[in-house]
């Protein structure tokens, strides 16, 4: 997993592109009572670290989700860092009306690197929900022509040098297109 | 036993309203094991705590009150339902989902509905064979009247009161 972030970050980085990267070890996936009290009011974002995100995902022209799947959906912390950061005003837009308006239009390219326990086959059974939240939910607070990109990794733990090694390659072919 | 999980943080919340219906309507014939993330102080990827082991472990029912986020449940309930997923599940043959979505029906299938097919799919994998799947979901919150939030607390009586045993 750090291997694909590394080899991502650097052909990003060769390409001229500014990469931040959020490591979210010790980040805290629930959002809390205040948060939830603050959602719907001009400021929802009440902590530094959340709002220090919200700013970089605001100025990102690319946003890649990089995890590994568990129970086919997104490790908890990454679906509290949406929680939390992805608020009204960064993601998408309440309008007078209620309606929610797409907010993520800078965005050009959204990309999904994941690594399954499963193979292809249980992980289509059991519907991806992480692939779901980021390509068609996260997907449709963006602009109509954002390219999105899913990379995947199926049964990972026993995958060879060999196999890993393909998977970083396509990393890198893809990274290096965007 | 049945346990009923709740995962949202404000007590004022209309979810936690809905999670006291489900409990009112369960404890008619049952002991009901209430498992509020929140007041229980419940930390994201550590185990689950003893009280949440028993009652998970003495429980064939398990019902899931929450508010659906990013098409998903909250992080807390990722979380609790991967440490959930350690134990062995194979005694659980009812799965009932009771949650509120801002946005409507439509909408919600367009974005994948990923909560309900983590629910229904890959944690149902870890339950009885045969366990039950149940959906008592209210869509279009954000915008909707007392009327449409009542007749959503009845259908929750509704449902679990022909459980009643």
């Amino acid at each position: 997993m750090r291997a694909a972030q590394k080899s991502a970050t650097r052909v990003l980085e060769g390409n001229g592109h500014c990469v931040s990267v959020l490591d979210l070890t010790g980040f805290d996936a629930a959002l809390t009572t205040g948060e939830r009290r603050a959602y719907m009011t001009a400021a929802p974002l009440i902590e530094p670290v959340t709002q220090r995100h919200a700013e970089l995902v605001r100025s990102s022209n690319g946003l890649i989700f990089i995890y590994v799947s568990k129970m086919s959906t997104l490790p908890p912390v990454m679906k509290g860092w949406l929680d939390r950061i992805l608020v009204p005003g960064v993601s998408f837009v309440l309008d007078d009306a209620g309606h929610v308006q797409r907010g993520l239009t800078r965005l050009d390219d959204l990309v999904g690197i994941a690594v399954y326990g499963e193979d292809w086959r249980t992980t289509k059974r059991y519907r991806d929900a992480g692939r779901r939240i980021i390509l068609r939910n996260l997907r449709s607070c963006g602009r109509l022509g954002l390219r999105t990109t899913w990379l995947p990794l199926y049964v990972a733990h026993s995958a060879d040098a060999a196999r890993v090694k393909k998977f970083v390659d396509r990393i890198e072919r893809r990274m290096a297109k965007l | 036993m049945i346990a009923a999980v709740l995962a949202h943080p404000c007590p004022e919340s209309f979810v936690a309203a809905a999670f006291e219906r489900v409990v009112a309507a369960l404890s008619g014939n049952n002991e009901v094991a209430r498992l509020d993330l929140y007041a229980d102080s419940y930390e994201p990827d550590l185990p689950l705590s003893c009280v949440h082991r028993r009652a998970l472990e003495q429980s064939s029912t398990l019902v899931l009150v929450y508010p659906t986020w990013w098409s998903s449940q909250p992080a807390i309930l990722n979380a609790w339902l991967v440490a959930a997923a350690e134990q062995d599940l194979r005694h659980i043959t009812r799965l009932v989902c009771v949650t509120t979505h801002g946005g409507g029906r439509v909408t919600n299938r367009v974005i994948g509905q990923a909560g309900r097919v983590t629910v229904a799919r890959a944690f149902r994998a870890r339950c009885a064979p045969s366990a039950s799947f149940e959906w008592i979901a209210l869509y279009g919150l954000d915008r909707c009247g007392d009327a449409r939030r009542q007749s959503f607390l009845g259908r929750i009586d509704a449902s679990f009161g022909l459980q009643r045993r």
